[in-house]
């Protein structure tokens, strides 16, 4: 059960007692049984500071190594490479052998361990000169510690995973290469992931994995494009972010705050700024078959993903999006929505180069999502959605009035219009609210 | 807790951890000890773009190799690159070949890119020196100023066998690179 269910049985005890519904000793049963789960603040404390320390201890040790000790021999300098990696393998041995299950433990212990491998492998490359390929050294101390997110089930060295490969994928694709190996690589965190979520999807644990996956996905979506069909990249990330915000509103909508819905936050964001670059007509110019990019230094295989993906993440959205109607939450439907606009949008910008309508058809999209965000949200008396509706419409307000790109006469007639219609919807309401009281 | 296949995959995880390091040095100090040793000059370096913190970016002389009409390698292919020695005693790649080489001195390194299909650019694969923080500054003027057309005594030594490369050090005016900064010699009038 998650800490927001709990917290409302808790709420709804004394109410439960009064009316007599359970007894005295009951409801204290109750208190007592969930008291462990509703107490974390000591225990986070612990794993924080915990956190903290490794970490330090961790990265400070590949400062001292770094200042490159070269009056030290070279049999000296791997016995110094290679003191905090059997040091770390010890504490870690004995974490494990010792059943030392605690969060502070694993966390801690496992940062210190992925930091001296990568101490210890970074040594080496130093005292030997080994060339700097920086994407290669990264991948190398990735996979070698891999095996501790599984072994100590720790949150933190996942996270660091997940940034390294990432990082790997960045410097391979700019060194002439391709990173098409990157989503094995993600997906070998998977297990690790879905386990947790099974576990409690709204633990600190799982949110964190969550913003992780989604934070990463979000930007090596871009890296790992081969980018030879311009323009393919609209709809991929409009598939993406519908995704990941349609994934969010499916699987994890009763989440109690912010933090704990890294899908729905990060998915909404990307689509709402998608959609407002797509306003602007730089992202449609020269797209599409026409301008297809022939180079030797693309991968034909590599290629083959970024049609994979622009097709796989629309489609993906749309099952969901379907599902979710279909499980009454009609209102995803604004977001969720995006891909089939996106796709609407290349077909008129790189089939008949019709680039004027395609930004027409991302203003009117987002007046919409607009619009329909904060009455959706005024119905339902939920601030964070009627701020959401507003974000989206002075952000639209604002790059229209500041673009250069369109006449002052048809922006001035545009704003004035779409001032009375609002003043008028407002006029139609507060009659129609008055008749009803 | 399943402890004993959690133990099993530590023991496997930590020896994969310490072998990994081991085997790099392993062949390293190998190259180092038994491989033959090459003389490369040294080229001009970007002032700009040549210095990333500790270490001190090299540049070579030679890069490319002329390549015959219909030679048929691409970007990135695995190459070896065969070595001879000038008069002066310094390397330089005299060909490339797909195949390992059953005799003689080669490098074993990818073509970085082909430049109007008769030359092909090689990737050096050892185009860095790691220094102390405070030295680092110092071996670079000391090497752009050495690298200069015109005073052109700058060189690495490099440890080859069997195809890998391993840099021994830096030499300015045949002086290794650490004694040269602890004693400058006076600059010519």
């Amino acid at each position: 059960m998650g800490l927001n269910h709990i917290q409302w049985l808790l709420g709804e005890l004394p109410a439960l007692q009064r009316e007599g519904v359970i007894d005295d000793p009951a409801a204290d049963r109750l208190r007592r049984h969930y008291a462990a789960q509703t107490k974390p603040g000591r225990n986070w404390a612990l794993t924080a500071f915990g956190i903290l320390g490794g970490t330090l201890i961790g990265l400070g040790i590949l400062l001292l190594l770094a200042h490159n000790w070269a009056d030290l021999s070279r049999v000296t300098r791997t016995a110094l490479a290679f003191a905090p990696l059997v040091a770390s393998l010890g504490l870690a041995g004995w974490v494990l052998a010792a059943g030392k299950t605690s969060a502070a433990w694993r966390e801690s212990v496992g940062l210190f361990w992925m930091l001296s491998v990568g101490t210890s492998i970074a040594l080496v490359a130093q005292t030997y000169h080994i060339p700097g390929d920086a994407g290669r050294f990264a991948l190398t101390w990735m996979l070698l510690t891999l095996p501790i997110v599984y072994l100590l089930q720790s949150t933190g060295p996942a996270l660091v995973y997940l940034a390294g490969i990432t990082f790997w994928a960045t410097d391979a694709q700019n060194g002439g290469g391709h990173s098409a190996g990157y989503w094995l690589l993600a997906a070998l965190l998977l297990p690790h992931t879905i386990s947790a979520f099974r576990a409690n999807a709204y633990s600190l644990r799982a949110s964190l994995l969550g913003w992780g996956y989604a934070l990463a996905f979000c930007v090596a979506t871009g890296i790992t494009l081969e980018k030879v069909m311009p323009g393919l990249w609209i709809m991929v990330y409009a598939g993406l972010f519908a995704c990941l915000y349609l994934a969010g509103t499916f699987w994890f909508d009763d989440t109690p705050s912010f933090w704990q819905r890294p899908f729905r936050a990060v998915g909404s964001f990307g689509a709402i700024v998608l959609a407002l670059m797509l306003t602007y007509r730089w992202p449609w110019n020269s797209i599409g078959w026409r301008f297809y990019r022939v180079h030797e230094s693309i991968h034909p295989w590599a290629v083959l993903l970024d049609y994979v993906w622009a097709v796989a993440l629309p489609v993906a959205a749309i099952a969901l999006l379907v599902a979710s109607v279909r499980r009454g939450k009609a209102h995803a439907i604004w977001l969720g929505a995006l891909p089939i606009v996106a796709v609407a949008g290349y077909s008129l910008a790189a089939g008949g180069d019709r680039i004027a309508a395609a930004t027409l058809l991302f203003n009117a999209y987002l007046l919409a999502v607009g619009l329909a965000q904060l009455i959706h949200g005024l119905r339902r008396s939920r601030l964070g959605t009627v701020n959401g509706g507003l974000f989206v419409l002075f952000a639209l307000i604002l790059i229209r009035f500041f673009d250069a790109g369109l006449g002052f006469i048809a922006r001035g007639l545009v704003f004035v219009a779409l001032g009375i219609a609002f003043l008028l919807a407002n006029l139609f309401l507060a009659r129609r609210k008055g008749a009803a009281s | 807790m399943k402890t004993k296949p959690i133990l099993l995959l530590f023991a496997v995880a930590a020896l994969v951890q310490l072998v990994v390091p081991a085997a790099m040095i392993a062949k390293r100090e190998s190259a180092l000890r038994h491989g033959e040793t090459f003389r490369f000059r040294t080229a001009p370096v970007d002032p700009y773009d040549a210095f990333r913190g500790r270490y001190v970016a090299l540049s070579f002389n030679q890069r490319s190799v002329g390549l015959p009409p219909d030679h048929g390698y691409s970007r990135r292919q695995r190459v070896h690159a065969i070595l001879s020695e000038d008069e002066d005693g310094y390397a330089f790649f005299s060909g490339i070949q797909r195949e390992r080489p059953a005799s003689g001195a080669y490098l074993s390194t990818r073509i970085a890119y082909l430049s109007s299909h008769t030359n092909a650019f090689l990737h050096i694969p050892f185009d860095r020196l790691y220094m102390k923080e405070t030295e680092a500054p110092e071996a670079e003027r000391a090497y752009l100023r050495h690298n200069h057309p015109t005073n052109r005594t700058a060189f690495v030594n490099v440890r080859i066998q069997r195809g890998f490369g391993v840099i021994e050090d830096l030499y300015l005016d045949g002086v290794p690179i650490r004694d040269y900064l602890a004693q400058p010699p006076p600059t010519a009038p």
